[in-house]
């Protein structure tokens, strides 16, 4: 699923940038790399950039640039948006009856299950404390 | 190394972190500004005594990373590379910590001493972010200094622990990127460390980092290194192991190696007494960038910068402009000779005049700017008209410099700084010459009103609007051509609302209006003081003699005259007269056979000669040219249209391939003077090269389209 695909409101998690270069980079270096989490805030009309929320943050990205970003939906369960949970019930179910097969998966970083800690982002293999690695 | 004369610290950080109003809050009012070498990104420098040293602070641009794509990021990290500052300070908002600390990862790196202010630090408190700085401090081995930068708090501790770390040598921790990685990271740095000479230049560490990110600075930096080709095959190496082991770009993975460290440091030394949310920023939000009333809003806003502008500049315009006239009459009126009064008065007081005419418009509008900037609404102006601007070839925040062109060209450019993409701001310079300026409306309204007096305002509309149509296909052609390329890739950060401070919008207003003084003003003086040297030189021969004709003449046609309405009269043809034997007159008749396709005779050609200097002063020389015996001043006008209409030299179809040129045609030399300043000698030339090409075509296409229908 391409992050530019998502709706207003709908939660995801990065699963991979899909290039590399230039705009990868850039992507990345804001924050999109696999295992962040986020949610779309909204989109400028006309199919024009969407906003999203990184955590303590906000994008703004034009929808090419959305394109590149593979991501996964996540179920609704930020505690901070129960005011607007009865609207995003139906993503809700719409993300759990789809075949888990369909979800796609990066094998090898960024793999991680649960969430980490009380933060949005989840960062995979290296997700220990740097004091712990010289 | 030690106690160096004078300490060279450098300040980085992300935009929006912060770090203007730590620098001003450090250096007060003593900095300058000025330009980076060959580029148009802005440097700030600063110098200061603390402690009994002498400091001198580097402002680095805003940037979020220190790849080699952006200028931004180019101009900060060949600073630090080449110049070799004695510190680093990173400015790191503390609402935001994690991808701040992506900057910080890599000036670690750089292997420079870095030391780190929490920046902001009153927000995240604020928003229940609760950082044991001490605990992060140990984690990344950097120092770290909680600031308030808008207030100036913890700003003289955290030079005490940049001057201490300095002194200590103490060098940060190296971030990790995992065992497997570090083994290519070492095998590179072994092998970059076999030529002395490179070590001794960068850090071997560094340089391996930036290769496996794909650096093409970093490439380029490698060559000539003694061990170049085993370099590049164990880069190969890498890049393959990379592929097969993570089947990721190298440049991503290494991102996201960094992310991963930073977020387990996180994690450790900052906890939240409550949840995340942007709360105000969200609730302006659905009001501001709501889907109905965002568009209107925006347009509100522009609508509101244009009127403050124009509307508010005109009194500070008027000031100065009776203020020059005063001085010119005074001039006028003192016992200096002839040459001498005429040149103080018709060049300097002049020139001098029309710089500082600017001034007030550039003051208000960068105060708008500045103010708009600051609380974060540019970025979400850029967000709501970036897709239809795209679609041309420009970007989101092309459009304010666009709508401020209907005001002045001048500060309409000046406003392009906003754009961080070289190429979409310098379509977008190109782009707002096309937009007629305020200057042009009164040769607009003559000409209409001279030529078509039942249809005049349809006439001039209908300029305006060619003028927009034009801005919009050349821009796409441009961008298509000789602009050619990708656009920046669209990825901004969009910060939350803040309240500007008053001294942080001040400091950027005086910034911008010195640099347009310092750099376009000199050049718009020296222009002034030549187009008055090319009308009034060489003074014409045989004037004497002519000046009795025309008084005989006057004398006899005109018996109801009085002695200074004669004088009056005579004033004009003698006007008329040296303007045809100057320079300008020359080169009016020079250029005569190239517009004569158009229609022009020479005396267009001269007219529009000072239209370069101001586009006002077209209609004032054709005044000179066509001006006829009148009693009084107020007659000027009806009398220079009745003069135009039954001069021979008219018709309407000249008119309108006239009114088709100054749309055109290159803009005034106040516009070209920031355009040099603001995009370089070869796009100046440029400008005026395609538009007095472009401005010969169109009109010439008017004018045979006037003689199909006929209007002569």
């Amino acid at each position: 699923m391409q992050l530019a695909e998502l709706s207003p409101g709908q939660r995801f998690k990065v699963i991979n940038v899909a290039v590399g270069g230039e705009i990868g980079k850039r992507l990345a270096d804001m924050g999109l790399v696999s295992g962040a989490e986020g949610e779309v805030v909204r989109a400028a009309f006309f199919r024009g950039p969407i906003q999203i929320r990184l955590g303590d943050y906000d994008l703004i990205m034009r929808r090419y640039e959305a394109r590149l970003v593979d991501v996964e939906i996540l179920p609704e369960a930020a505690p901070q948006m129960a005011s607007k949970a009865p609207k995003k019930a139906l993503a809700t179910m719409y993300v759990d009856l789809r075949p888990r097969g369909r979800r796609r998966s990066h094998g090898a970083y960024g793999e991680a299950k649960g969430t980490h800690g009380t933060h949005g982002k989840t960062h995979g293999a290296h997700d220990k404390d740097p004091s712990c690695l010289d | 190394m030690q106690d160096r004369a004078v300490l060279t610290i450098a300040l980085a950080g992300n935009p929006n972190s912060g770090k203007t109003s730590v620098f001003n809050a450090i250096t007060g009012a003593h900095h300058k500004v000025g330009n980076y070498p060959g580029v148009t990104v802005e440097k700030r420098e600063g110098k200061i005594e603390f402690r009994d040293r002498e400091i001198r602070i580097v402002d680095l641009p805003g940037t979020y990373s220190l790849t080699a794509y952006s200028l931004d990021e180019v101009v900060a990290r060949d600073f630090l590379l080449n110049e070799k500052p004695d510190i680093v300070i990173d400015i790191i908002d503390s609402t935001n910590l994690e991808r701040n600390l992506y900057l910080l990862l890599q000036l670690i790196e750089l292997e420079i001493p870095v030391v780190a202010a929490l920046n902001m630090a009153d927000e995240a408190k604020e928003k229940g972010i609760v950082i044991n700085h001490g605990i992060l401090s140990k984690t990344l081995g950097v120092p770290m200094v909680p600031t308030v930068g808008s207030r100036g708090e913890g700003v003289e501790e955290l030079l005490e622990v940049a001057i201490s770390t300095y002194e200590a040598g103490s060098k940060p921790r190296m971030p990790s990127y995992g065992e497997d990685i570090e083994a290519h990271i070492a095998s590179l740095v072994a092998l970059l460390k076999e030529d002395s000479a490179f070590v001794a230049a960068y850090s071997p560490r560094w340089i391996a980092i930036k290769l496996i990110e794909k650096d093409s600075d970093a490439k380029k930096r490698i060559s000539g290194h003694i061990r170049e080709a085993e370099i590049l095959a164990a880069l190969e190496d890498t890049w393959r192991w990379i592929a097969l082991h993570y089947r990721k770009d190298p440049e991503i993975l290494i991102s996201e190696q960094r992310y991963g460290y930073i977020h387990g440091a996180v994690a450790e030394a900052v906890h939240r007494t409550r949840q995340r949310g942007i709360p105000l920023t969200e609730q302006i939000d659905n009001v501001v960038m709501h889907p109905f009333i965002s568009l209107p809003l925006f347009f509100l806003v522009i609508w509101a910068i244009f009127r403050l502008t124009f509307a508010i500049g005109e009194y500070p315009m008027a000031w100065l402009e009776g203020l020059f006239g005063a001085l010119a009459r005074y001039v006028q009126n003192s016992p200096l000779p002839n040459g001498i009064r005429d040149f103080l008065v018709n060049a300097v007081i002049h020139g001098v005049g029309g710089v500082l005419s600017f001034v007030p418009l550039i003051v208000i509008l960068f105060f708008c700017i500045s103010f708009l900037e600051d609380t974060g609404y540019i970025a979400r102006a850029a967000f709501l008209t970036d897709h239809f601007l795209h679609a041309i070839g420009l970007h989101g925040q092309s459009f304010m410099p666009l709508m401020l062109g209907f005001g002045c060209s001048v500060p309409a450019i000046m406003a392009t700084r906003t754009l961080k993409s070289p190429k979409e701001r310098i379509a977008t310079i190109l782009a707002i010459p096309f937009i007629s300026c305020g200057g042009k409306l009164p040769i607009y309204v003559l000409l209409a009103g001279t030529f078509f007096p039942n249809h005049a305002s349809t006439v001039v509309m209908l300029v305006y609007a060619t003028g927009v149509v034009l801005s919009i296909l050349s821009t796409y052609f441009l961008r298509r051509t000789v602009l050619k390329g990708q656009s920046m890739p669209f990825v901004m950060e969009l910060p939350p609302y803040r309240m500007p401070t008053l001294k942080g919008v001040l400091w950027h207003v005086w910034e911008k209006t010195w640099s347009y003084v310092r750099k376009a003003g000199t050049i718009i003086l020296a222009v002034s003081v030549l187009m008055w040297v090319i009308t009034s030189y060489p003074k014409a021969k045989g004037i004497e003699n002519y000046e009795m004709q025309v008084r005989k003449e006057i004398i006899a046609s005109h018996p109801e005259l009085n002695e200074s309405q004669i004088a009056t009269n005579i004033e004009i043809l003698l006007r008329q007269y040296q303007l045809e034997h100057s320079i300008a007159g020359s080169i009016g008749k020079i250029v005569e056979p190239i517009i004569a396709p158009i229609g022009f005779n020479w005396k267009i050609g001269v007219a529009l000669l000072p239209g370069l200097t101001a586009k006002e002063l077209v209609v004032s020389t054709l005044g000179v040219l066509y001006g006829t015996a009148v009693n009084d001043e107020n007659e000027a006008d009806s009398s220079l249209r009745q003069a135009l209409r039954d001069s021979p030299d008219w018709s309407p179809r000249v008119a309108l391939a006239l009114l088709i040129f100054i749309l055109v045609m290159p803009p005034c030399f106040s516009s070209l003077a920031v355009i040099r300043a603001e995009a370089g000698d070869k796009w100046m030339a440029f400008q005026v090269a395609y538009s007095l090409a472009l401005a010969w075509v169109l009109s010439f296409l008017t004018s045979m389209a006037g003689h199909l229908l006929g209007l002569g």
